[in-house]
């Protein structure tokens, strides 16, 4: 038990390191030097980016300046995603640290929600963390819980405090024994090719005959071509916070331990590299 | 009787329940439980109120389609509707849009207030209408879109603009309670209220 409470702060504390650069047809002052920031993979980018925003306004002029917004390689990041899974999905791969491309013009509407404040932000996560319990406990969890319950796990995404977040995240964690595990687990499946933003079914932790059910199970129901035959080459990388479960692992073990504070699990499937 | 072994009889005489009493009859099912989660809607029984809905819709004509998502078995029903209402051009609020990063909900309420008087102008809207069964929440959501004639969307201050004053006030006590922004389920990515 000691062990899995470990991976529960290696997933918590797990950075990216990144290169913020200002986009070259932004109007500056003066040159624009790059950024360097520890991004925490659990968070949202919006939310810890005001120094990258403080940076680039020194040397922006103040009539160009819309809201912020981020890119790379071409591709606009959503912000209301979480970033580990931003850079599982876009630059697995890659070299680091991640390049990001900063914006503060032609904010693009068509790719991504609007943030104007953190109240956005904390909107998204609580709407994400009650379907999440919708999944696994009917929402009676969440439910019973107090406003200040509430702002209690807000509170501790934000200020990335762990002990906080976790004396009420562990509240969701819990299911009856006899039941061996959460009512549905709640996943998301991203894929960088597709025109659906991501897969999101219901799928039981435990089968009818009452043994426990795998994220091989999981991905034979829901995207069968990541599980590569015996003589085939790997066409897929299956990423969870950056590494890549092996599919015998239990998928509530996975939900309890991998999820990220919304409470989902997050699943990228990128195509495997070529070498 | 569960809403369930109504759906699955979903033949001749069901189809003449009207949604009312399904709705009716699924709080009945649950009324061992007075837990407000029980009270839910399956799939199937979701698809059936579609069905009356849009029976009636046509008869009254008020314009509700039923919508298939691409690659899936799955569906929604939508309207589009024209109306006229607020709006106010995007550069003139700019100035305050992201300047704070812990912008209370109630002071982005002043801001907006602030902003309208400014800018305000009398355009014409394009609201567009999903809904969608959830399966998480195991109920249907009402999305909707709103934008200028030309496609520009309109800001969530805009929305809360738009909307008559006897429910802004209540609704704006928790606003993010009552609106959250989503990203559609079908192939378009722009935001949805």
């Amino acid at each position: 038990m000691a062990d899995d409470k470990d991976v529960l702060r290696d997933v918590w504390f797990g950075r990216i390191p990144a290169c913020f650069t200002l986009y070259p047809d932004e109007v500056t002052e003066r040159e624009a030097e790059p950024f360097y920031l520890l991004l925490p993979r659990v968070s949202y980018l919006t939310l810890v980016t005001d120094k990258v925003k403080k940076h680039f306004l020194k040397v922006v002029k103040a009539e160009d300046v819309e809201e912020m917004w981020f890119e790379y390689e071409g591709t606009p990041l959503k912000w209301h995603y979480p970033i580990g899974v931003l850079f599982d999905l876009h630059a697995s791969n890659t070299a680091l640290p991640w390049n990001i491309t900063v914006h503060f013009k032609h904010f693009p509407d068509r790719d991504l929600l609007r943030c104007s404040s953190s109240a956005v932000i904390e909107a998204h996560f609580m709407s994400t963390i009650k379907e999440a319990d919708a999944f696994k406990h009917k929402g009676q969890v969440i439910n019973d819980m107090q406003k200040k319950d509430h702002k209690q796990l807000w509170m501790g995404l934000q200020n990335d405090k762990f002990d906080q977040f976790w004396a009420m995240n562990r509240k969701l964690m819990e299911y009856p024994t006899e039941e061996g595990g959460f009512r549905y687990i709640p996943f998301r499946i991203y894929q960088t090719l597709s025109d659906r933003p991501f897969i999101q079914k219901l799928f039981r932790p435990v089968s009818s005959e009452g043994h426990a059910l795998t994220l091989g199970d999981l991905l034979k129901e829901m995207f069968p071509a990541a599980i590569c035959q015996d003589d085939d080459p790997k066409k897929y990388q299956v990423v969870i916070h950056g590494i890549e479960p092996l599919f015998e692992t239990p998928i509530q073990w996975l939900s309890e331990h991998l999820s990220h504070p919304d409470n989902f699990l997050h699943i990228c499937i990128v195509p495997a590299p070529s070498d | 009787m569960r809403l369930l072994d109504i759906a699955e009889r979903s033949t001749g005489d069901v189809l003449e329940t009207t949604v009312a009493e399904l709705t009716l009859r699924c709080k009945m099912s649950s009324g061992e439980e007075s837990n407000i989660s029980s009270y839910y809607l399956d799939e199937k029984a979701f698809h059936l109120c579609c069905k009356l809905f849009l029976q009636h819709s046509g008869v009254i004509r008020d314009g509700w389609s039923w919508a298939e998502v691409k690659g899936g078995e799955e569906g929604y029903i939508k309207k589009t509707a024209i109306m006229p209402g607020r709006f106010c051009s995007l550069l003139n609020h700019k100035a305050d849009d992201g300047m704070s990063a812990l912008t209370g909900a109630v002071e982005l309420d002043d801001e907006a207030a602030g902003a309208y008087t400014v800018c305000e102008s009398q355009i014409l809207i394009h609201y567009e209408y999903h809904v969608l069964y959830s399966f998480s929440h195991q109920v249907p959501i009402l999305y909707f879109r709103a934008s200028t004639l030309d496609g520009q969307p309109l800001s969530l201050h805009e929305v809360w603009s738009n909307i008559h004053p006897n429910y802004r006030q209540r609704l704006l006590q928790g606003p993010w309670d009552a609106l959250t922004q989503q990203v559609t389920v079908i192939s378009t990515p722009t935001p949805l209220y």
